[in-house]
């Protein structure tokens, strides 16, 4: 692989970290089964880097694959843990709850959980929306019209505020 | 509470975690791993090629070297049905969804088709596998005659059939416990997202 490539997805690995772990929380059952998801996910986008085709932006592509390797990965696969490919030079570092919120640390817990309660569909789409992603992406990582994409949204969310009321 | 406020605690996660990666490893150890993986498939691969080359040149020695003519057919039908049940398995495999760059509709899609090719494989053992690998061995064990080996023909035979029967319903079973709870999750997702389309 070229030195270019090599810079842009490390670059982009960089910008987007974050939100392709919080999409990896969702399907994960705890700290490991996350760090071991989102290790897979930088692997199969490594993998195909040289097939990307600048159709979609690379954060959107970095997403979809992201959501495939956790679809395809989360319950198949914990049961065979050792299966997932361990890599040192990736650590995921709590930071100690002094320098945040107590109240944001629980309802992002709470939010979280609810999240898990949906089906593997509705997970992949309200994760994306809540990364703010325009219907028109998640229509494209999904493969579902933009028009079915808000629908969805807006019944996800119904159910995530019931969900979230019901737990406070 | 209000809509954005779903979307600040989602995205209040980088104040609890964070991702830290050395790049000059990564790339390296991202390298190695993807290695691994091909070494794997290549494994497996290899594996299945080794049990049929393995196969065939024993029974076509004991097709050239038993005097029996029906222990000879017999041989070389084995080498063919060997032939065909490798080609069997890995054409149902070419149905696997590999590319993690699809749409989830996409995948989806695909899975439910690799899910029905196999199921049906499995369907239907007892046709393709199981009856003709026991007509097969039938034959290969009686060509030498019956005459004298009534009692140890009947015990091969039994150990045949019964071999036949555990395999045909241990493959039942994971068809049941296996593939159609996996093709009615895939086909209630797949009405999830088709729903209002």
């Amino acid at each position: 692989m070229d030195q270019d490539l090599e810079n842009t997805f490390l670059r982009a690995l960089e910008q987007n970290q974050q939100k392709l772990l919080r999409i990896c929380s969702v399907y994960a059952e705890d700290a490991d089964e996350k760090k071991d998801l989102f290790q897979e996910a930088v692997i199969n986008i490594w993998r195909a880097m040289p097939s990307f085709e600048k159709k979609a932006s690379l954060s959107t592509w970095m997403f979809r694959i992201t959501i495939n390797v956790c679809l395809r990965l989360q319950s198949r696969e914990a049961k065979k843990r050792d299966r997932f490919r361990k890599m040192d030079s990736i650590t995921i570092e709590n930071i100690k709850h002094e320098e945040t919120s107590h109240e944001d640390h629980e309802r992002l817990i709470k939010l979280r959980n609810c999240i898990k309660k949906l089906n593997d569909a509705d997970r992949a789409v309200i994760s994306l929306y809540l990364e703010e992603l325009p219907y028109k992406e998640i229509s494209e990582i999904t493969g579902v019209t933009e028009n079915h994409v808000a629908v969805m949204v807006k019944r996800i969310k119904e159910k995530l505020l019931n969900c979230i009321i019901e737990r406070s | 509470m209000i809509e954005d406020e779903l979307v600040r605690i989602w995205q209040s996660s980088p104040n609890q975690e964070r991702v830290k990666f050395e790049k000059s490893r990564l790339i390296i150890e991202v390298q190695s791993t993807l290695d691994q993986f091909h070494k794997g498939i290549k494994y497996r691969d290899l594996m299945e090629q080794i049990a049929a080359i393995v196969g065939m040149p024993v029974f076509a020695y004991y097709a050239y070297h038993f005097p029996y003519i029906l222990t000879k057919i017999a041989s070389v039908l084995i080498i063919f049905w060997g032939i065909f049940v490798i080609i069997r398995i890995r054409s149902a495999k070419k149905h696997k969804p590999v590319s993690f760059a699809d749409s989830y509709l996409e995948y989806l899609y695909k899975s439910r088709e690799y899910l029905k090719v196999q199921k049906e494989l499995l369907d239907n053992i007892l046709y393709w596998y199981i009856l003709p690998a026991m007509t097969l061995m039938f034959m290969f064990i009686l060509g030498p005659g019956v005459s004298g080996r009534i009692p140890k023909l009947m015990k091969t035979g039994a150990g045949i059939v019964a071999i036949g029967i555990v395999t045909y319903f241990l493959n039942k079973r994971a068809v049941k416990k296996q593939f159609i709870p996996r093709l009615e999750k895939i086909q209630k997702l797949i009405t999830v997202m088709e729903s209002s389309q």
